[in-house]
């Protein structure tokens, strides 16, 4: 497994440039502002809005295609299911009674989490995890969290490595049966293995890390320094956020 | 299973948040130094969990692995789960930002049954490692998956069928994750029994 989020991190564009502490501030702000709009029309105007951010990007088109997509195969069927469900605002079409207020609700829950996602991927693919660990660090995320979090982004791919390895030994042994029973008992047993296998490698890693000087804080090459476009952009983004609101509370009322 | 952003109204993620870090906080009490190594090894074991599929007819399911947590961290589950959730949000798209705390919480607290239960076997769970690591995988996805399905049933009248179907979704997750927990928890009691006992080098 590689890391796909990476892949973008390393280029030049307005959403890489934002300082990292600024750029997780705005948009978790951003983001908590749309997830609470109530006006469908709005919300429309909120996805739009995050979605473009993410095109600002230079990202690779076909990644976020295929990120996007598979959230919406999580999303939709739970979504398909309201319109039937709610009884307000009926409609009848043919033998079924589809409710206008179970559709607006399920497009509602839909572009809210569309602008959450494209906001989280705006960040997360346009800054390295190292860089975000630590603009969190500087934003006072509690220093064993950020110390876990990058030990285990570390693991991550010896494991899934691990992983992987063991199961395409299985397979090439035979043990790719398609009856789960057959299935899981190996597989547990590949699981096993990574795990006592890993636990032993990442002690001895941290001994050495300690050895070396490794106290649990996280220091990097990266220094943050705000420039005037870091809070041009922060501005923007509190226009951003007023606008909506006031928008969806002006039509609702 | 897990519960995407947008759903929610802001005071319940808002609270979601709160009682994550309540519980974070707990879970984080008295660590020691060398016991982060061995909790970050299984909050990445966490995040595969859930890249790894299995066909369920007719649907397919991932295996979620916090009663394995539950059983080998005890406490400290409560900080691999919210580290966990947030990488899976970040880099698979599961679950959300903002319901990374009702998430946190849901999956926390039955991790935490799981473990319950778990230790309440005592000597039991040494000799019969199978079905006391799938009872206890099979609890915390219970628990979730009832956490889950009251949080959507409280969303509303229209959201009751959705709740009922999340639960029924569940059953399917619950039969994988006992069979692989009990099958790894067996494992672990025969390679490396010091690993399920809780207790760090």
């Amino acid at each position: 497994m590689r890391a796909e989020v990476e892949l973008f991190a390393h280029r030049t564009s307005l959403l890489h440039r934002w300082d990292a502490r600024w750029k997780i501030v705005s948009l978790a702000a951003l983001t908590g502002a749309c997830v609470s709009l109530q006006q469908v029309s709005v919300a429309a105007l909120g996805a739009v809005l995050a979605v473009g951010l993410l095109m600002f990007g230079r990202l690779s088109a076909r990644v976020l295609m295929t990120r996007l997509a598979a959230a919406q195969v999580l999303l939709l069927p739970c979504l398909l299911v309201l319109p039937f469900t709610f009884r307000a605002d009926p409609w009848q079409l043919g033998p079924v009674t589809i409710s206008g207020e179970g559709f607006r609700v399920a497009a509602l829950l839909y572009l809210r989490a569309l602008a959450a996602l494209a906001l989280a991927m705006a960040v997360v693919y346009s800054t390295p995890m190292v860089t975000l660990l630590r603009a969190l660090q500087t934003l006072r995320l509690p220093r064993l969290l950020v110390e876990i979090s990058l030990l285990t982004y570390r693991y991550l791919f010896s494991l899934w490595w691990e992983l992987t390895r063991m199961r395409w030994a299985l397979a090439t042994r035979g043990f790719g049966s398609p009856a789960a029973q057959a299935r899981i008992r190996p597989l547990a047993s590949v699981i096993g293995v990574s795990l006592v296998r890993s636990v032993e490698r990442t002690e001895r890693i941290h001994q050495a890390m300690r050895c070396r000087g490794f106290a649990g804080r996280l220091h990097t090459l990266q220094r943050f320094a705000t420039r005037p476009a870091d809070w041009i952009k922060a501005c923007a983004c509190a226009v951003v956020i007023v606008g909506l609101l006031w928008l969806d509370r002006g039509r609702g009322s | 299973m897990h519960l995407s952003d947008g759903i929610l109204a802001p005071p319940v993620w808002g609270a979601g948040f709160v009682a994550a870090a309540a519980l974070t906080a707990w879970g984080a009490t008295g660590l020691r130094e060398e016991e982060t190594p061995r909790v970050a090894v299984f909050t990445a074991a966490f995040f595969c969990a859930s890249l790894l599929h299995f066909k369920v007819p007719p649907t397919s399911v991932h295996l979620l692995f916090h009663g394995l947590l539950g059983v080998v961290l005890g406490r400290r589950a409560l900080l691999a789960i919210p580290i966990g959730l947030a990488l899976q949000a970040a880099l698979l798209g599961h679950g959300g930002m903002t319901t990374l705390g009702v998430n946190t919480t849901l999956f926390g607290l039955s991790a935490l049954t799981g473990a319950a239960f778990y230790r309440c076997l005592g000597g039991a769970a040494s000799r019969r490692p199978f079905w006391a690591g799938a009872a206890a995988a099979g609890l915390a996805v219970l628990v979730a998956g009832s956490l889950l399905t009251a949080c959507l049933w409280s969303l509303g009248e229209g959201f009751k069928l959705v709740a009922q179907y999340a639960l029924l979704a569940h059953l399917p997750v619950l039969a994988v994750e006992a069979l692989v927990t009990g099958f790894t928890v067996e494992f672990l009691q025969r390679v490396q029994p010091a690993l399920l006992t809780g207790r760090t080098p």
